[in-house]
């Protein structure tokens, strides 16, 4: 195994290899396959992708140099492999938890119930910042709030897999989910015939129908918002407006008129009827929300909330993905659906409790604190890793503002094999954000977004913090009796 | 389709289209000022004019040299009309409506964007090779939009922007050389300036089979009014009339909005043009006056099309009637 000669565990769980350095199940074939490769092969198919990967424009801008300067997003070649078995129980987890949190989105903005029967301080709820009190009294289509969420998951040490954090707003990522498994069927065809992965490809065509089942319309006008060419996230909107065959509109190309959202088009006004907004609710229109937005439509949100046009995720999502709220949603599990929990939370610590707020305080050195509204990494202590007057700051920050702060025990994140700058392979610690869709049906992608921290020794995975991705193999059941192999892909996807 | 959108792919066509001019301006002229090195500073002067860039080119760089003209031509990020310029404008264009293309689309124009950005320049052998690869993909691009684009909006867009601008670009050619069609200059090498202007508008070949030898009024006539050549004037507003009509389904010889109506009149009025007629009133005069009715078309376009909120078939607003 020469690319794995040298490879170390250093004591972390790591995803392909157990405890023995033996590969775990399912992993065998590939880990042989990318031992065969070698390493001189493996960085140059590695200098492939990133060639690619400019060429397709996967890239951000950094500020403050010459567009010539644009940057990719890190991609490491050697993908993360979870079994059928382990993924299914996760899958029924992340369809319990959105189904949970849709029915307490509902229940929130309406009887608020969950509220009287003192399931969780209405205090608490109500003074969140993604708390709309404009959303009070309505009911949108198929009473979902939440249609697409991008939940994090990580592995913690003893081989537990913990839900992180609920993203409810406008989780981003799942074009590079779908863009590293176009890049390792092409630069990797032999990898795949050593598995039987599940496909990722239909995303896009899920999402669509998901988008069309918040309309009665038979062929519904659905369009995709973006706020431009400029927001980081551009090149995600454009792929999934492309790759559904929608419409890409800035807040420019929309207007309303008599209680509908119309789009500025060469043959005159044409009708929405959907809009998948990838705009925070803030932005989204300046009659209801921030006056100053320049992205939004003006008049959008009474539209939505008379029923015109159907926004997903609709506005309000924000309230049940703080952070702060995120500690109860076990028990939202158990009050809405009378079911255990399938996933687990991390334990987590509400400063907004005295008595947490004291343990947290007292812990700083060993906890995680988060910031309850932030999110990319912003706004966040890692104890083990903070230096004293770090400590003192966060500190002086949660006693001014309790209800801001939640903190958790410092997680040993698992670790993947990755192919590092200096031309070896060793562990780097991964989360990973699944994508679930909910419509007339629930539907999760097969594995998502293998989020890895590039930075030896870093438990940060967000791409604006050094972060890379990686392609996520979910194995098909029939895996280990029956490897299938695709001889048309084999033939057809020699590298580049 | 959005108004922003067939605005977008309109000038994404256009900027693809002076960027390969731009390029074989360049690269024509290159070869052609090792060929009469001796009178090389006027004849860079004239080219650079081609996009009425001189002041801007003089008050930056001074005296045109070959090393001066070329980096102004092609590589310049002050000049809004270098072939560098045009490639990343067509990119941003592109980039905005991925969407609407094949995905390979805005590869081309991302790869060819990306060589410009890292061109070291220096030896003349490699700004060939850069200029080469800027005609090869906008050729690519032209051949993969012919073969995968739906002819629906975005395809007329995409004709009415190519052909317009391949209108204007021949013109201006054309424009660069009158005082020789005038009879106002002796220049030993004017034969040989005429069949660049052809090489630049890839028209040598296909002039040296309808006319032979190179003469100037010939190479005019060829490049203007020939009906036939697929980058004259004549031909490209043709190609662009029809293409704007098919956005509305118009009948030939009629119009539907102010746009179809000025670019229909004039299409009509190149097709009743001789060579004589051009000469009447001057060469340079009767350009300038083409020039001013294409800016014309061009508003007539935007405003029926593009602007927001403006006036669009079907809305209620009255239009001319179709005339027969």
């Amino acid at each position: 195994m020469s690319a794995f000669k040298d490879y170390r565990l250093d004591g972390f769980y790591d995803e392909l290899i157990d405890a023995q350095g033996k590969p775990r199940p399912g992993a065998e074939a590939l880990l042989g396959a990318i031992s065969g490769l070698g390493l001189d092969e493996l960085k140059r198919r590695q200098g492939l992708a990133e060639a690619s990967l400019l060429r397709k424009g996967i890239t951000f801008n950094v500020y403050g140099h010459a567009d010539a300067t644009e940057k990719i997003f890190p991609f490491d070649v050697l993908p993360r492999v979870m079994a059928a078995a382990e993924w299914a129980q996760l899958e029924a987890g992340l369809k319990q938890r959105l189904h949970a949190l849709n029915l307490f989105l509902q229940d929130l903005y309406n009887e608020k119930q969950v509220l009287k029967d003192k399931i969780l301080p209405a205090d608490l709820v109500l003074s969140s910042k993604g708390y709309l009190p404009q959303c009070e009294g309505i009911t949108p289509p198929l009473r979902l709030w939440c249609h697409i969420a991008g939940t994090d998951l990580v592995r913690h040490g003893d081989g537990t897999v913990y839900v992180l954090e609920d993203n409810l707003r406008c989780p981003s990522g799942v074009s590079y989910a779908l863009e590293n498994r176009q890049m390792m069927k092409r630069l990797f065809p032999e990898f795949f015939a050593s598995a039987a992965v599940a496909p990722v490809d239909d995303y896009p065509r899920r999402l669509l129908t998901t988008l069309q089942s918040l309309s009665p319309a038979r062929r519904p006008g659905v369009a995709l918002l973006t706020p431009g060419a400029f927001n980081s996230a551009y090149y995600e909107h454009s792929f999934l407006a492309q790759q559904m065959g929608i419409e890409l509109v800035e807040g420019g190309d929309l207007y309303v008129e008599a209680g509908r959202v119309k789009l500025r088009s060469t043959q005159g006004p044409q009708p929405v009827d959907v809009i998948y907004r990838r705009i925070d609710d803030d932005f989204l229109d300046p009659l209801a929300f921030r006056p100053d937005s320049m992205l939004g439509v003006p008049g959008i949100f009474k539209v939505w909330a008379q029923g015109g046009v159907a926004l997903a995720n609709a506005p309000g999502t924000g309230v049940a993905d703080d952070k702060a709220v995120y500690a109860y949603v076990p028990e939202l599990i158990k009050y809405y659906l009378s079911e255990e929990p399938i996933l687990p939370n991390v334990p987590t610590f509400v400063c907004w409790e005295p008595a947490q707020k004291d343990h947290v305080l007292k812990n700083l050195h060993k906890m995680v604190v988060k910031a309850v509204n932030e999110s990319g990494g912003y706004g966040m202590l890692v104890g083990p890793h903070s230096t004293e007057s770090e400590r003192e700051a966060f500190a002086a920050r949660i006693q001014a503002h309790p209800r801001n702060y939640i903190a958790q025990p410092t997680l040993d994140l698992s670790r993947v094999p990755t192919l590092i700058d200096g031309g070896a392979v060793e562990g780097r610690h991964v989360d990973l954000r699944p994508y679930i869709l909910s419509g007339r049906e629930q539907w999760v992608t097969p594995g998502g977004l293998t989020r890895v921290a590039l930075k030896k020794g870093s438990l940060v995975v967000n791409s604006s913090q050094g972060g890379g991705s990686k392609d996520t193999w979910v194995l098909l059941p029939s895996a280990n009796e029956a490897p299938v192999t695709d001889m048309n892909s084999k033939a057809t996807t020699a590298p580049l | 389709m959005l108004s922003r959108t067939a605005n977008a792919l309109n000038w994404m066509a256009r900027y693809v289209e002076r960027a390969e001019a731009g390029a074989r301006l360049a690269e024509v002229n290159l070869h052609l000022s090792l060929d009469l090195a001796g009178a090389q500073g006027a004849a860079w002067d004239a080219v650079i004019e081609t996009t009425g860039d001189l002041k801007d080119f003089r008050e930056r760089y001074g005296e045109a040299t070959r090393e001066t003209a070329l980096r102004f031509l092609v590589l310049d990020e002050e000049n809004p009309n270098s072939v560098g310029q045009c490639v990343r404008w067509a990119r941003e264009n592109a980039r905005t409506v991925r969407e609407h293309l094949p995905g390979e689309a805005w590869e081309l124009l991302n790869s060819v964007y990306l060589a410009l950005g890292t061109h070291a320049g220096g030896e003349p052998g490699r700004l060939d090779a850069l200029l080469d690869l800027v005609k090869d993909r906008a050729r690519e691009l032209e051949g993969l939009l012919a073969g995968s684009l739906s002819r629906d909006e975005g395809w007329h867009f995409v004709q009415v922007g190519r052909f317009l601008e391949r209108a204007d670009q021949v013109s201006r050619l054309v424009d660069v050389q009158h005082a020789q069609l005038e009879g106002s200059a002796a220049d030993p090498g004017h034969e040989l300036r005429w069949e660049a202007v052809l090489k630049s508008a890839s028209g040598l070949t296909m002039y040296r089979r309808r006319h032979g030898a190179t003469e100037g009024r010939r190479v005019a006539q060829f490049l203007l009014l020939d009906a036939a050549f697929p980058r004259s004037v004549t031909f490209c507003l043709a190609a662009a009339d029809q293409a704007l009509r098919g956005l509305n389904g118009t009948p030939a010889g009629s119009f539907r909005n102010p746009a179809e109506k000025a670019l229909g009149k004039l299409t009509a009025q190149l097709r009743f043009t001789e060579l004589e007629d051009v000469f009447k009133g001057g060469v340079h005069q009767w350009l300038d006056q083409l020039q001013l009715d294409l800016i014309q078309v061009g508003d007539a376009i935007n405003s029926a099309y593009f602007e927001p909120g403006s006036a669009h078939q079907g809305d209620g607003l009255p239009y001319e009637q179709p005339q027969q």
